[in-house]
């Protein structure tokens, strides 16, 4: 079955067929999603790097473990960045139920999103202080990065990473649903990895964008966030392709915008985050009211939340306090690039179970601010369409919309 | 996904100056200046400087990385050869995009920022520079530039990572999402001062959805149709036929024999034909038929000229 789209044509549909993750929470997707549900935080004092000079010695940090290492070693892996990506993706093609063999007779493509990866610290598994040395060179060479991962698994087709900082997982499976739906690709591996260093904590800690306690999303002490690191994969595939499979839910839609506005700081008014997310409605042929969660971007920062808020408002009016929304970056960090990704796993499997995780850390939502947050425990829900929000660094915007695969797309054709 | 798609300007800021000098070098076989750890004739990110170019729009803010100084400059000048007003884009901002190759990413504000929390004994890392850490610093300062609001992407990828970004803009353009897409590279590879001593390069192409480039009355450029970015074998049972028709408008009409010579020349990534050396044999072999269509429709050809650092420089002559 494909897709009507405004202009009448029939196009594929890109069901989602595979989750990996690594995570604070765990080093799979059950360990996530048990925990996120669970109300579990994977927020701990930092160990890999020095902590002197920061203002938060809090993270999602992940402590690799005997196995994850040895993992490591078996692949010749020496980096961070490297090691967590192949443990997702690993992951996520044994869901699917690809092997390599197999997999290389189709048309593969690898898209995946980072904000600055290794880019400033040495390439290493897990020195992670700043390069304390001249002269010394950082691991920043994503072309070579992407090389990596494209080899290993035998990637036939286009293999890119994108680094549109914290937005890049959710466009990087922006990007992969398009190559599925209007070029061809049978199966798309998508979504995003990042790592944490000393270098990253001392610049948040230097423009304050780093709370001094916990992450608290849409309350009225909402003072910033704190990071995390990991990855985040989905098998995104070709309906006709995985028609004989279990699958999670059809990746129906995918908006990406620009606010055009300042380096650092969102555009308050929240118009390119109403334009990214009516495009990726659009796209995926439902209208504000068919969606039943929003998994928020939810950074706690005093800025991107109001924004949010204003952009959710606009685009849904009164719908905004029904739907039921959250935010799991609490729970594991923001994972930068890696962000969109996780939350894309979240929000599909909150979709096939009917369950919006709890956003922790949240006494009272801010009245100022007035949305359907889900806190305390994790809520039933119906959920046909389901959301993913993004907002990166340099005003990079990005929203994705997965549904049910049963679900019917609205259209007035 | 069918769509034309035309290319109706071009901005480039090189070592070898802007467009029109880079093609006059490349003909008369001049070398671009290279940094090194002697020659400081080209210092980390003052290509702008050099070029003795004052943008208004360079003022945009207190600090600018230099692939942003660079990229805001080059979009500058895709749109005024592809006669696009500024009042154009500001009328409707969302259907114009961006979308930018970086594959190392702002390293002058980076080896800036090591100096300086060494010289902080590494208490205290700059805001201003570490806001201009990210990958996607070009693409997003030159879109507060221009004020365009559509999609704004930075990707990196493999050796094809040329033909790659004219797909992906190409994606763009086709399923909607923007009817001018300006993409590119603004790259400068300085990682460790003196490690690796690379010039800085921004080149953007400015490419429209041809019905909306006729409809504005734009003069008619290359026409870009299919691209086929996958491993031989795969590509076998379908034609292979990227047809990428070069500009209108070449500086100067250069001889076989002058660009031949221009092996020599130090061209390096960010060069605005580089492709994948894993197409030449394509190439050689006729199977890109752009060479055939380029010759019948604009009486050039486009050849191989180098091959640097896995990547190759097409060159353009008379057929």
């Amino acid at each position: 079955m494909g897709e009507a789209s405004g202009r009448g044509v029939c196009l594929p549909r890109v069901l989602v067929t595979g989750l990996g993750s690594v995570s604070a929470l765990g080093e799979n997707t059950a360990q996530l999603w048990d925990g996120l549900l669970a109300g579990r935080s994977g927020i701990k004092p930092l160990a890999n790097f020095r902590r002197e000079h920061l203002r938060n010695v809090l993270a999602g940090e992940i402590r690799l473990s005997a196995a994850q290492r040895e993992y490591a070693e078996r692949h010749r892996l020496d980096s961070r960045i490297a090691l967590f990506a192949r443990l997702a993706i690993d992951e996520a093609l044994t869901d699917a139920g690809w092997t390599l063999v197999y997999l290389q007779k189709k048309k593969v493509g690898l898209v995946l999103g980072t904000s600055l990866g290794m880019s400033l610290v040495e390439k290493s598994i897990d020195q992670l202080d700043e390069c304390a040395g001249e002269q010394v060179e950082t691991y920043d060479d994503f072309a070579g990065l992407v090389e990596e991962l494209a080899e290993a698994y035998r990637v036939s087709g286009e293999a890119l990473v994108v680094t549109t900082a914290c937005a890049a997982g959710t466009n990087a499976i922006g990007i992969a649903k398009d190559m599925i739906r209007h070029e061809g690709y049978e199966v798309v591996l998508c979504g995003g990895v990042d790592t944490l260093d000393r270098m990253k904590y001392l610049g948040h800690s230097a423009l304050n964008t780093l709370t001094p306690t916990l992450i608290r999303p849409f309350t009225p002490e909402r003072d910033g966030t704190l990071f995390g690191e990991g990855a985040g994969i989905l098998v995104l595939e070709r309906e006709s392709l995985a028609q004989e499979l279990p699958t999670y839910a059809a990746c129906a839609g995918a908006g990406y915008s620009c606010d055009a506005h300042h380096i650092t700081g969102p555009d308050p008014s929240g118009a390119g985050a109403v334009k990214v997310m009516g495009q990726a409605l659009g796209d995926a042929g439902i209208r504000p009211q068919d969606v039943g969660h929003i998994n928020l971007h939810g950074s706690g920062t005093p800025l991107n939340d109001a924004m949010e808020y204003a952009a959710i408002r606009e685009l849904f009016g009164s719908a905004a306090e029904r739907i039921p929304v959250s935010s799991i970056k609490p729970a594991i960090g923001h994972v930068m690039g890696a962000a969109g990704a996780l939350e894309a796993v979240a929000t599909v499997l909150s979709l096939r179970d009917q369950r919006v995780p709890p956003t922790l850390n949240v006494a009272a939502p801010d009245p100022e601010l007035p949305l359907n947050l889900v806190c305390g425990e994790a809520r039933m829900a119906a959920i046909e369409h389901a959301l993913s929000n993004s907002f990166g660094f340099g005003g990079c915007n990005g929203s994705v919309v997965f549904s049910r695969v049963n679900a019917e797309p609205w259209t007035d054709l | 996904m069918n769509c034309d798609i035309l290319l109706t300007g071009i901005g480039l800021l090189s070592p070898l100056g802007g467009k029109e000098s880079f093609f006059r070098a490349l003909g008369e076989g001049a070398e671009a200046p290279c940094r090194t750890a002697g020659n400081a004739s080209l210092p980390p990110g003052g290509l702008t400087e050099l070029l003795g170019i004052k943008s208004p729009k360079l003022q945009l803010a207190r600090y600018l990385d230099p692939l942003a100084k660079n990229a805001i400059v080059a979009l500058e000048e895709a749109m005024g050869d592809a006669g696009i007003a500024p009042q154009a884009v500001a009328q409707d901002p969302y259907s114009f995009g961006i979308l930018l190759a970086a594959t190392r990413g702002p390293g002058a504000t980076r080896d800036r920022a090591y100096e300086q929390l060494r010289a902080r004994q590494g208490k205290l890392l700059s805001s201003t520079l570490f806001s201009n850490f990210g990958y996607n610093v070009a693409a997003a300062t030159a879109a507060m530039a221009h004020g365009i609001k559509g999609p704004n992407l930075t990707v990196a990828g493999r050796s094809n990572l040329s033909l790659l970004l004219l797909r992906r803009a190409r994606q763009l353009l086709a399923t909607g999402r923007a009817h001018t897409v300006f993409t590119g590279f603004s790259e400068s590879l300085a990682n460790g001062e003196a490690a690796r001593p690379v010039p800085e390069w921004s080149c953007i192409f400015c490419l429209e959805r041809a019905e909306r480039a006729r409809q504005r009355g734009a003069g008619a450029g290359a026409l870009l149709t299919e691209i086929e970015l996958e491993s031989p074998e795969l590509a076998q049972p379908r034609p292979c036929a990227p047809a990428l028709r070069l500009p209108r408008a070449l500086p100067q009409p250069l001889s076989l024999a002058v660009l031949a010579e221009a092996e020599t020349l130090e061209l390096d990534l960010g060069d605005p034909l580089g492709i994948g050396p894993e197409y030449l044999p394509l190439l050689q072999a006729g199977r890109i038929k752009a060479t055939e269509r380029l010759r019948e429709e604009t009486g050039y050809v486009a050849f191989p000229v180098s091959a640097r650092h896995g990547l190759a420089l097409l060159g353009v002559a008379p057929a």
